[in-house]
């Protein structure tokens, strides 16, 4: 027989479940705090306010408040303590200014188990009965697996007043899961500084008549333990931009393109009848286009390898649903528009539907920008845009149809907009080109001003004459002078082979100067025969040649810092004290007699960033160079190195106590073939090239040499810049 | 004993001839012969030398307008073909690596025992140079007269005890039937050169937990004496077992019943048996004591937080594992990121960048 019982089951919810949809599901932090403040918005707040106080100790905390509509009992017991609630589904739109709801399934307040173990809610809100205060502690630490999610109490506190200030709603995070660092700081920054997109307002929903008008949603973020997390340069640094596309998905689902490029004043449209997108109807964008090159970030604040790693780190072309950022796109790492892996494959193929505008451009799509050149903002909506569905976690775009329409949509605005660059990439060449060839040379511009005047019949013929004959004299003295003239590449050419020179010269030089010193040490046994005066004078000879030949060695360990296999091909990170001890030693028979005092003030902890020995070696042996050549005359010769280094640059300065550089010609003197020094006995004539390669060699690195102002006892600084990151 | 010298150099070497006997101060007796432009070493050959010494640069026209169109390298990679239980030792000048070599290159050469830097070791650091010329003509003869040469002869040659030999065996020696030549490269260049079985002052020092200058002192010198290293080519350079140097400690410190660290125990017997006080081998870095090894780069004491390991030679396991300070990391360019691994490279970077790790 069988015994058979019918029974009724209800699911029941384990506390666990809240580690689940908090602390799993939302892995970082910055997505916790992005989903309070989507509570925020959807409270029709005008304002909200991060506060992170002492976050960097074991007793700090967060506060997160608003100046929304607040909460009722009602609203808390229905909304806030039930999980997945379906409000946002059956009040897609906010009571006051009809936004449309962000939140969704009510995670965020269990996300922020991400932040701390204990919150304290407090909320005003205005009811029919007057103002209502609620106020509720959690530790979420009470909520251990094993025990049912419903009997857990949690106390909440309600009154009423008559007068209140202002409505709102304030979070407190107290015992923080993880103390804060400034990145994180910076990080967070970063993040909830794209959440809110400025440009892609036009695709938030149409508000009801019946709402009031949306007076705007701002953002604060205090961090008062990292001063240097105020403040943000972007918009200037986007000021930069080559161009700026916008597009968008017109009523019926076709997609227009409209491209402002930085130099020309009339915008360039395009709108493709290859395809269309019905499911992206009203969807919109607009994408900034960066060219990291040129003078373009000069007024910007940025160099151009700041300007590089700004566009690595912050570059991308993100997707905003209803004005809130899906993280991941766009982010650092992401290529959800294939930019980079096209990029890398150096893929040339020109789409088909962009053949005519690509006509007359050889390999147009070899200009496609990466990432880090974009920075844009893609702007959908889930009430106009049904198809687009967002994952579980919050992080990502369900991957179908109409996902897939939206990539195509942006991606054939940017593949239009490549088009465009090359051209005008081009042409300004062909101008360039242009330019330089009709620029008429000297003597071309005198024949065509004598040619004028032979048919100017108004001038008096004898008037002419004379004009003429000056006209022929000047262009006699041209090309007297063009002959004598040698160019600045020939210079180098010459100077190059001049190097090889130097080479076998120090070779020789050292051989000499070792035999020298065995003879030195002949005479040595030989002085034993000599008495009194004459033994007294022949050592002071003897040690000026040992002095003779130190000198003329340390010349040539000059050379060998140049030319070893080390400092030529090697890129390594340098101690700089230990190089200008190199250089102090090389140069110490110049020194020494000329009395120079050679003080290295270099930190023996500040490095270099990667880079070749033998080229910041060129750089160091110029200035100095230059400095002691200056000093040399001067009563008081002291010529001092010292440096300092921060993360993003190191600086070293060389200060002397020389004849100093008049200020108006601190620029001139980095041209080439202009010297303002005197000829060395030692170190011979200037060939005005020693600044100019300073300063090729520290703009090459993305730095740049610069004299300053000295300060007492200095006659003459001269500082160097060296990015921490290389553009060469 | 006189020593014969072979000295091979080109035109005009009599001046270096007199600086090499002059050197030896009456130990030496220098043969001057002249680079044979086809290699043909049979005058040379002739001499009955103990040591060859070759100049690098032999290609200045002698005078009967002959010129050796080779370098020194050469007529001693030769030679040494001829003679291979014979030292030899280059003679150049320091800078010549500039130019024409590379000196760690040489160094490593077998080609070459040693080298003599005419402008320094010929002019101001005699002595020294005196003593490595007599060491190899002396020990390579004794090498040379050897008829057993077998493993356990050669480890006699250490003049140790068995704890010795065992630790040197593990270093890899040449095998029965060894060659002079590769007795003294492996001597040399791995017993004395690596820290492990033997000891230089500094890394005796430190494994004794005290400074070079209380190492040095006289009393604990003489202490130390039953671990000095007294065998083959050891005149070139001072060693210390090893293990000898931690027995003596030891039995010295009492430290067997007293159940203090060998260090401990060491200092404290130094200030009750010599009635010395003996510095603590302190880390430069942070300054704390004793120190644990020595920085590879630096020659300093040093603790193994403050240093990271360092792969610089293939040097045999028995030896120490050399280590690199921080200090050497961050303010020397002397640190080769290729010979630290993976992990500690990435260290060594942000040690670098940051000054330390945290």
């Amino acid at each position: 027989m069988i015994d058979r019982e019918t029974t009724n089951l209800v699911f029941d919810v384990d506390a666990a479940l809240l580690d689940e949809l908090g602390e799993r599901l939302v892995a970082r932090r910055s997505i916790a705090i992005a989903e309070l403040i989507k509570n925020a918005y959807d409270a029709d707040a005008t304002e909200v306010t991060v506060s992170f106080r002492n976050v960097t100790t074991n007793h700090g905390e967060i506060v997160v408040a608003d100046n929304g509509s607040g909460m009722t009992l009602e609203t808390m017991k229905n909304g806030w303590m039930r999980i997945a609630t379906t409000d946002a589904v059956a009040n897609p739109q906010s009571k006051k200014f009809g936004r449309p709801k962000t939140g969704a399934k009510g995670l965020g307040r269990f996300a922020c188990r991400r932040l701390a173990s204990c919150l304290s809610l407090e909320s005003t809100s205005d009811g029919p009965a007057g103002h209502n205060r609620i106020n509720a502690d959690f530790d979420w630490r009470s909520f251990q697996a094993g025990q049912d999610l419903s009997n857990i109490q949690v106390e909440v506190t309600h009154e009423t007043a008559e007068e209140i200030a202002s409505t709102g709603t304030t979070l407190r995070f107290t015992a923080l899961t993880d103390t804060w660092k400034e990145k994180d700081i910076a990080e967070i920054r970063t993040e909830l500084g794209e959440l809110m997109d400025p440009l892609a307002q036009e695709a938030y929903v149409q508000r009801s008549a019946d709402k009031e008008p949306d007076p705007g949603f701002g953002m604060r973020i205090l961090a008062p333990e990292f001063p240097n997390q105020e403040g943000s340069p972007v918009e200037r640094f986007l000021d930069a931009a080559w161009g700026v596309l916008r597009g968008q998905v017109t009523e019926k689902g076709n997609p227009e393109y409209v491209l402002n490029i930085r130099d020309s004043e009339t915008p360039l449209n395009h709108a493709p009848t290859a395809f269309s997108f019905p499911d992206l109807s009203g969807a919109t964008f607009t994408i900034r286009m960066m060219v990291y090159s040129g003078n373009r970030f000069r007024t910007t604040g940025f160099n151009l390898t700041q300007a590089r790693t700004f566009g690595r780190e912050r570059g991308g072309v993100r997707i905003y649903l209803d004005g809130f950022q899906v993280f991941s796109y766009g982010s650092p790492g992401d290529d959800w528009l294939s930019l980079d892996q096209d990029g890398a494959r150096r893929l040339v193929r020109t789409p088909d539907e962009l053949q005519n505008e690509a006509e007359g451009l050889r390999r147009p799509m070899l200009a496609l920008p990466g990432n880090m050149q974009l920075f844009g903002a893609v702007a959908i909506s889930r009430e106009r845009n049904p198809g687009i569905a967002v994952s579980i976690s919050r992080e990502r775009l369900v991957q179908n149809e109409t996902f897939e329409h939206l990539k195509r949509f942006v991606r054939a605005g940017i593949d239009w907009m490549t088009i465009c660059y090359a051209r005008d990439l081009a042409e300004s060449r062909r101008d360039r080109g242009h330019t330089s060839g009709s620029t008429p040379t000297p003597v071309q511009a005198l024949r065509t001003a004598r040619a004028l005047i032979r048919q100017e019949l108004s001038i008096p013929r004898e008037n002419r004459t004379a004009i003429e004959s000056s006209l022929n004299e000047a262009e006699s003295l041209l090309s007297v002078e063009r002959e004598a003239y040698i160019s600045e590449l020939s210079m180098l050419r010459v100077l190059a082979s001049a190097g090889t020179t130097v080479l076998v010269f120090d070779h020789t030089l050292r051989a000499m100067a070792g035999q020298l010193l065995d003879v030195v040490d002949r005479l040595e046994a030989f002085s034993n025969h000599l008495t009194g005066d004459h033994q007294t004078d022949f050592q002071q000879t003897l040690e000026d040649l040992r002095s003779w030949s130190s000198m003329a060695t340390g010349q040539g360990s000059l050379v060998g810092l140049l030319v070893s296999p080390e400092a030529r091909m090697r890129s390594t990170s340098l101690a700089v004290r230990p190089l200008v001890e190199s250089l102090q030693r090389g140069f110490q028979g110049y020194t020494t007699l000329f009395g120079i005092r050679f003080e290295n003030a270099v930190p023996p902890t500040v490095r270099t960033p990667p880079m070749h020995q033998a080229e910041l070696y060129a750089v160091l042996l110029n200035v100095l160079t230059n400095s002691f050549k200056s000093v040399r005359e001067m009563p008081h010769r002291v010529v001092r190195v010292d440096a300092s280094a921060t993360p993003q640059e190191l600086v070293v300065r060389v200060h002397d106590t020389g004849t100093g550089i008049a200020p108006d010609v601190r620029d001139e003197v980095f041209e080439p073939f202009v010297t303002t020094s005197q000829p060395d006995p030692v170190l011979g004539v200037g060939t005005g090239l020693g600044l100019k390669i300073v300063r090729d060699f520290t703009r090459s690195w993305g730095g740049d040499a610069y004299f300053l102002d000295p300060e007492s006892p200095w006659r003459s600084t001269i500082e160097l810049l060296i990015p921490n990151e290389l553009t060469s | 004993m006189i020593r014969q010298i072979a000295l091979i150099e080109d035109k005009d070497g009599e001046p270096l001839r007199l600086s090499v006997e002059q050197m030896g101060e009456g130990d030496f007796q220098v043969s001057l012969f002249h680079p044979p432009s086809d290699l043909n070493l049979t005058t040379a050959m002739d001499a009955n030398a103990d040591l060859f010494l070759v100049d690098y640069e032999l290609d200045t026209v002698q005078e009967d307008e002959s010129i050796a169109n080779y370098r020194g390298t050469t007529l001693a990679a030769r030679l040494r073909e001829i003679k291979p239980e014979h030292p030899i030792v280059l003679l150049t000048r320091s800078d010549l690596s500039l130019w024409a070599t590379d000196h760690r290159t040489v160094e490593a050469s077998s080609t070459f025992d040693d080298i003599l830097y005419k402008d320094q070791e010929l002019r101001s650091e005699r002595a020294n140079a005196k003593i490595r010329l007599l060491s190899l003509a002396k020990d390579y003869k004794q090498l040379r007269e050897s008829s057993d040469r077998s493993v356990s002869t050669l480890l006699g040659m250490l003049k140790t005890d068995e704890e010795g030999r065992e630790q040197a065996l593990l270093s890899n020696p040449p095998g029965n039937g060894w060659k002079a030549v590769e007795v003294a490269k492996w001597v040399r260049s791995i017993l004395i050169r690596y820290p492990g079985v033997l000891y230089c002052p500094i890394h005796a020092a430190t494994a004794l937990g005290i400074s070079l200058a209380s190492f040095n002192h006289p009393s604990v010198r003489s202490a130390l004496e039953p671990a000095r290293y007294r065998g083959l080519f050891y005149a070139s350079q001072e060693r210390w077992w090893r293990h000898t140097l931690f027995q003596v400690a030891n039995h010295f410190g009492e430290t067997a019943d007293t159940g203090l660290s060998l260090r401990e125990g060491f200092r404290i017997a130094a200030k009750s048996k010599l009635d010395l006080e003996v510095e603590l081998a302190v880390d430069e870095e942070t300054g704390a004591g004793p120190a644990d090894t020595v920085c590879y780069c630096l020659n300093i004491p040093i603790r193994i937080e403050s240093s990271l390991p360092y792969h610089p030679d293939a040097r045999p396991r028995v030896m120490d594992e050399a280590r690199v300070s921080f200090k050497a990391i961050r303010e020397t360019n002397d640190v080769d990121e290729s010979h630290f691994d993976l992990v500690h490279r990435e260290l060594m970077r942000k040690i670098q960048r940051e000054g330390h790790v945290t």
